[in-house]
């Protein structure tokens, strides 16, 4: 009798499971296996572009091992990934928590200041993007004209997205400012949970103000710092949209050009943007097999990190 | 001490004014590209690329000459938002490509010492030939013809200026034509202002006499009212003409990203609901290993799947359909995590409760689960709704340029290449994507802030 209700309620479970286990498998689970099969196949002259898939001939390793061994600006385009990630993570964090502690404050308008703050964070990127575009431009560009009036004129010819050394810093700022009201709400969210009464016996202890937050509310919004870094990495790593909207131009792909051991370079050309690009040009085994090397990259960096900063009492 | 302890860690009362405006600032920061959105789909054609927000009630023409008893001089304006350089040539400049001065999108040239006579003349406006617009006749090879007189100065453009010098008493006639002023006045040399009185409607006129002989230069200033000033540099009609533009249908993009982001948020939350409530009140073999699974899914970055999906969805023939660009994101592991910890705080009591009153496994779903859990699945669907609506890489890569379903992004990104330097048309673009977000965040902030923070804190 019992196994007949088991079975029942397994059969039951089972049913209110199979729509998103369906759509998960189909376009989730089975893409993952479908690009590991493309990962070991290329495309060939004889390809027919109406058939890509279908005409793709088996390749080996070689396209991991191009991409590994060949391809300069593979290891570039990861390298720009990692310093976009450096320029953007730390400063989301930091003014993530400065602005939770603000917040926590009993300022006047603190419930319109939390919500103008998030709000930026749930908008189009690509949109927002567009916008730093027309600020960022030399000559009539907000930036440009503040510059201007304070004497510097040295953006004015290709502005600071045309400028190899300011295009990436650029995008990360704007990208910080679109996600700090993202980090503010975490650390608000992890400081609330933080009782009264260790506060109290930090008082008790004579602590000042910032010793309060340095030896009490850091070391228990740690998580979250955790979840920042994971979650920005990601955002490196995935970084398209962005790129795209304001340094991918008619002229140029990927900002602009420097030399780097002997290749011509593109400075914002992130390891999502050069896997669009490959993408782009329909080299999908090639593409594939750049998806598995960023996946082992992303799993590396996350126990990497969540090892690193493990509470170590717990 | 107490007191402060109350507070939390409170800085002291003297430093809130100064914590209130540094919290200010930075949501001023935060909230600058919006409001730079917003100010700049108002501008007009060829105002975005100008750094001018305040309407001015008094307004400069550009600087004219004439000489007194000396050769004729001849001015010549030309309008346009876009050029970048505009040259005069013709017989006027002995075939030479004068280059006119450029003030914004006003081009002048003057042009000195001219004998009397009749000339043909053309603008080179970025190396093309153009005649001039305003030009009173024209030859028959399509030259403008300008006539100058023994003693007159003769230019065109808008603001239709005559100086006339007259040798006899050294006096200057002024004649000004500029319909939207209410008063206007000559300043010469920089510091003789002569107040010009009405004369035809539009037109303003003086008679300025005994100037020494030599260069005189010529300002006019109008005074017009604010409202002329305000519609000199911003208009509403960017966003008509880009709701009706033929090529790129900002209604149709508005309707598709709608359809795209509510089917998405639809599914997502009927598949994320039922699968949530199996994980959290049902035990079945392989639910732990399933859930850990689906968990370790979530670490993987999401352009990974974007090859083979789009290989998925070539194959299927779904280019250029909803069920492309919406489907692949359905199954939302983060949902679904959402679901069950939500699903999971509802008493099992209730569940019995309803069971005893007979109602069978989906009444119970429906009648104990689905009404309880109604703020999660709002907090799901919006979530998902915005994410959606702001797909730019799968929306862009599952359409083909002439798609009828282009959502917003894509059409943006596709009128971006076309009209590249028309920002007001591109920013009132934006605005149809921005303030329905805006305005959804606005009401249902506290679903958005529950939702965001509840896959990183735990309680």
């Amino acid at each position: 009798m019992a196994t007949v209700r088991n079975k029942r309620e397994t059969l039951i479970a089972y049913a209110y499971l199979a729509p998103f286990l369906l759509a998960f498998v189909v376009f989730l689970g089975y893409p993952i296996l479908y690009s590991l099969y493309l990962s070991f196949h290329t495309i060939t002259v004889f390809t027919s572009w109406f058939d890509i898939f279908g005409d793709m001939e088996w390749a080996g390793l070689s396209n991991y091992t191009s991409l590994l061994f060949n391809d300069y600006e593979f290891w570039y385009s990861l390298y720009r990934t990692f310093v976009y990630g450096l320029l953007m993570i730390p400063t989301q964090i930091v003014l993530g928590f400065l602005l939770a502690v603000l917040m926590r404050e009993k300022l006047p308008w603190r419930g319109f200041f939390r919500g103008a703050l998030f709000l930026p964070h749930i908008l189009d990127v690509f949109v927002v993007g567009t916008i730093w575009v027309l600020i960022y431009s030399p000559n009539y560009g907000l930036l440009d004209v503040a510059l201007n009036r304070m004497g510097i004129t040295y953006f004015s010819g290709t502005g600071v997205l045309g400028n190899p050394w300011t295009a990436l810093p650029a995008i990360a700022f704007a990208l910080v400012l679109k996600s700090a009201g993202f980090g503010m709400i975490l650390f608000l969210a992890a400081m609330n949970n933080i009782p009264e009464s260790v506060y109290e016996a930090a008082d008790i202890d004579g602590c000042s103000f910032w010793q309060k937050q340095w030896h009490v509310t850091v070391p228990l919004v740690k998580p979250i710092v955790l979840f920042l870094i994971i979650t920005g990495l990601m955002g490196a790593l995935n970084a398209f949209t962005e790129i795209y909207a304001m340094t991918a131009t008619k002229y140029s792909q990927g900002g602009p050009f420097i030399e780097s051991g002997g290749h011509s370079v593109g400075v914002t050309k992130v390891s999502g943007f050069y896997l669009y690009k490959t993408f782009e040009q329909g080299d999908y085994g090639r593409a594939a097999a750049m998806s598995f090397l960023l996946l082992i990259v992303a799993l590396v960096v996350s126990v990497v990190n969540a090892r690193a900063l493990r509470p170590k009492d717990v | 001490m107490s007191r402060e302890s109350q507070q939390g860690p409170a800085l002291s009362r003297l430093k809130r004014p100064v914590l209130f405006v540094v919290t200010l600032v930075m949501t001023m920061f935060v909230l600058l590209p919006l409001v730079w959105m917003f100010v700049t789909a108002f501008k007009r054609e060829g105002q975005a690329l100008k750094f001018d927000f305040i309407p001015k009630t008094t307004a400069r023409s550009a600087v004219y000459a004439t000489t007194i008893d000396g050769p004729p001089v001849v001015v010549l304006e030309f309008r346009d938002a876009i050029a970048q350089q505009v040259a005069v040539a013709g017989k006027l400049t002995s075939d030479e490509a004068v280059p006119m001065l450029r003030d914004v999108s006003l081009f002048h040239v003057e042009l000195p010492a001219i004998a009397p006579g009749t000339y043909a003349y053309h603008f080179l406006v970025d190396n093309v030939s153009k005649p001039d617009p305003s030009a009173e006749t024209t030859d028959a090879a399509g030259e403008s013809v300008i006539v100058v007189a023994g003693d007159r100065m003769t230019a065109n453009g808008p603001l239709a200026v005559s100086l006339t010098p007259r040798a006899t008493d050294r006096a200057l006639v002024i004649a000004y034509t500029a319909p939207d002023a209410q008063r206007a006045r000559a300043i010469i040399d920089g510091g003789r202002v002569v107040e010009l009185s009405p004369g035809a409607p539009g037109a303003w006129e003086a008679s300025v006499p005994a100037l020494e002989p030599g260069r005189h230069e010529v300002v006019f200033e109008r005074d017009r009212s604010f409202v002329t000033a305000l519609s000199d540099i911003y208009t509403t009609s960017n966003f008509s003409e880009i709701l009706f533009n033929k090529d790129f249908p900002f209604i149709q993009f508005f309707l598709n990203s709608l359809v795209v982001a509510t089917l998405a948020g639809v599914i997502t939350v009927c598949l994320c609901t039922t699968a949530g409530y199996a994980f959290a009140k049902k035990r079945f073999p392989g639910r732990d290993t399933i859930f850990y699974i689906l968990l370790a899914s979530m670490l993987v970055p999401g352009l990974i799947f974007v090859v083979p999906q789009f290989a998925l969805v070539s194959q299927f023939g779904w280019i250029n359909t909803y069920q492309g660009m919406v489907l692949p994101h359905v199954a939302n592991v983060f949902g679904l995590f959402l679901m069950r910890q939500y699903v999971e705080t509802i008493p099992d009591s209730l569940l019995e409760a309803a069971r005893i009153d007979g109602a069978n496994e989906w009444q119970v779903f429906k009648i104990a689960i689905v009404p309880v859990s109604m703020p999660i699945i709002i907090t799901l669907f919006l979530i998902t709704f915005v994410s959606q609506w702001s797909n730019f890489l799968w929306q862009f890569i599952t359409n083909t340029p002439d798609s009828p379903l282009r959502t917003l992004p894509v059409g943006l990104n596709l009128f971006k290449g076309q009209y590249d330097i028309r920002w007001e048309l591109i920013m009132a673009g934006a605005c149809f994507s921005i303030i329905p977000v805006a305005i959804i965040f606005a009401v249902a902030q506290r679903y958005f802030i529950q939702g965001m923070t509840s896959g990183a804190v735990k309680e």
